[in-house]
């Protein structure tokens, strides 16, 4: 270490004390005037940001997107009804698939296991991963960024499950039903559907394992639907039946709830919401800083890795760029390993920082649709698919 | 002779060879799961159950404080509502309707009314966020 650089790591040492009142994201004391979060461990996972307890909604912590598949461990959890299965007997266990179909069926989980399995990587993002950062605030479970996690998953072909039932003509609907249940009678049960041409498509999968091991509890032991590029409303967890229609399913989580406004961006105004809207679908293209951390400090002339992921919908990702200028220009980085089109995608690019002081670093990615993000953030009555660019703020010194 | 001498020393030679892979192949037989996996052999789950951690979620003081705990919190976690952006009374009141109209939750039109004043007041005490 010469002199100059001695300088450098002492001023580093004195910015750090003034850092955390820049970036707004302090160490949170008591008698800050902010209570800690709240933070839980749940069965065989880590400490995770709680956002709901019965039934338990929980937060991936950020430093786990630096590897490209979410450790089950660490993998975010989201149940919507009360009386989710905490207790399930394989011996017991069957997936019933029945309906408009020639052989009604029932499987155990050895059955499914002696089908034909494959292995995809997909995103499962949250359809309202972000809502806490829409203004204005909407309504529901306040996420931030963490509900989203990406995993390799093992299991049937649903279209394969599907032959071996023989869909009868006139398929329109399949509808999936997990083992949770409302509280209450009056509860709508949490069911799913997706059209009979989408089910039919070579990536739906009926998973039993999640980066190569059982589903945790808690993601939806013992067999969950995968539905690779589709928002994770579908991916119905404990799954145990498969009903086909042969008309339009109409139940309400399908009919009423995780509704867009039916336009491109998915955007409407509070004043005025758009009276056309569509069951949300396909994720839109996302990218995020990994690394370093927010409000970190950097030291002018040292160069440092930026890194972090990008995902869509299945087109797969093209470019990911980063704006030092606030989004006058933009440098593209380099792309790490193709784990496949649904998965995220690593980003990294090297940067000597110049000047000093307090820096903004934006993210944006670009599909191979040419689908990118903007700097103007969507607005919907729901709170659903946030995608805007995403900042970064460090020091330098 | 000399022909005899050879066979004779060849036989046993044979046979433990032979002997020597049959015994390599019989234990390979047992062993083979674990030779053949490259993950390590876990045993297989068969079933789950998972006991959930159970974190008390302080109720706020406040007008009907009764009504909103027997009301609310049988169906979800008070940490949910406790947790929501702060919002006008009339979006609370259309969240509490939803309740009742969509979820079936069993609240008498005057009791909604009620758990809405307490909604109002707790947000309002804990400031804007």
């Amino acid at each position: 270490m010469n002199r100059r650089d001695w300088i450098r790591a002492t001023a580093a040492a004195a910015a750090a004390g003034f850092a955390p009142g820049f970036v707004g994201c302090g160490v949170r004391e008591s008698g800050s005037g902010v209570d800690p979060e709240p933070t839980v461990r749940f069965p065989g996972k880590v400490e995770m940001r709680v956002i709901n307890d019965r039934p338990p909604c929980l937060e991936t912590p950020w430093r786990f997107y630096r590897e490209d598949f979410t450790p089950n461990h660490a993998f975010y959890v989201r149940w919507h009804l009360q009386a989710f299965p905490t207790s399930i007997d394989l011996a017991s266990w069957r997936l019933r698939i029945g309906g408009n179909v020639e052989r009604p069926l029932e499987l155990s989980i050895d059955d499914l296991k002696k089908m034909d399995r494959t292995t995809i990587a997909a995103v499962n993002q949250c359809s309202g991963n972000s809502r806490s950062l829409f203004q204005p605030r909407v309504t529901g479970a306040q996420w931030r960024n963490g509900a989203m996690g990406n995993a390799k998953w093992t299991g049937v072909r649903l279209r394969d499950l599907l032959k071996r039932a023989g869909l009868k003509a006139g398929a329109v609907d399949v509808v999936f039903d997990g083992l949770d249940e409302g509280p209450l009678p009056g509860v709508p049960d949490f069911l799913k559907s997706l059209k009979a041409d989408h089910a039919l498509e070579a990536e739906p999968l009926v998973a039993f394992e999640m980066n190569g091991e059982p589903l945790p509890a808690l993601n939806g032991f013992p067999a969950r639907l995968v539905v690779p590029g589709w928002y994770a409303t579908y991916w119905v967890k404990a799954l145990t039946k498969i009903e086909v229609w042969d008309k339009s399913y109409d139940g309400y989580w399908m009919a009423k709830a995780y509704k867009i406004p039916a336009n491109p961006r998915a955007n409407e105004s509070p004043d005025r919401l758009d009276a056309k809207i569509e069951p949300i679908n396909r994720l839109n293209v996302r990218s995020f800083f990994t690394s370093p951390d927010r409000g970190s400090i950097v030291v002018s002339g040292t160069p440092i890795t930026l890194s972090g992921i990008a995902f869509d919908g299945g087109s797969g990702i093209k470019r990911v760029e980063v704006s030092f200028d606030d989004g006058r220009t933009w440098r593209e980085t380099m792309l790490g390993e193709d784990h496949g089109r649904f998965s995220f995608r690593r980003w990294k690019l090297e940067w000597t920082p110049t000047e000093a002081g307090e820096r903004k670093l934006l993210v944006r990615a670009t599909n191979r649709s040419d689908e990118t993000q903007t700097a103007d953030p969507i607005w919907n009555r729901g709170g659903f698919m946030r995608n805007v660019i995403e900042s970064l703020a460090v020091v330098v010194v | 002779m000399k022909e005899r001498m050879r066979n004779a020393g060849g036989f046993p030679l044979v046979a433990t060879g032979a002997l020597g892979i049959l015994s390599a192949w019989v234990s390979y037989l047992g062993v083979r799961d674990y030779w053949d996996s490259s993950t390590p052999n876990v045993p297989e789950i068969v079933a789950t159950n998972v006991l959930l951690p159970y974190e008390e979620v302080h109720i706020p003081d406040g007008p009907n404080r009764v009504v909103f705990q027997t009301s609310c919190v049988i169906c979800h976690s008070p940490r949910l509502i406790f947790g929501q952006p702060t919002i006008s009374e009339a979006k609370w009141l259309e969240v509490v309707n939803k309740m009742v109209a969509t979820y079936g939750a069993p609240i008498e039109p005057e009791d909604e009314r009620k758990i809405v004043a307490y909604l109002v007041s707790v947000q309002a005490d804990r400031g804007d966020r």
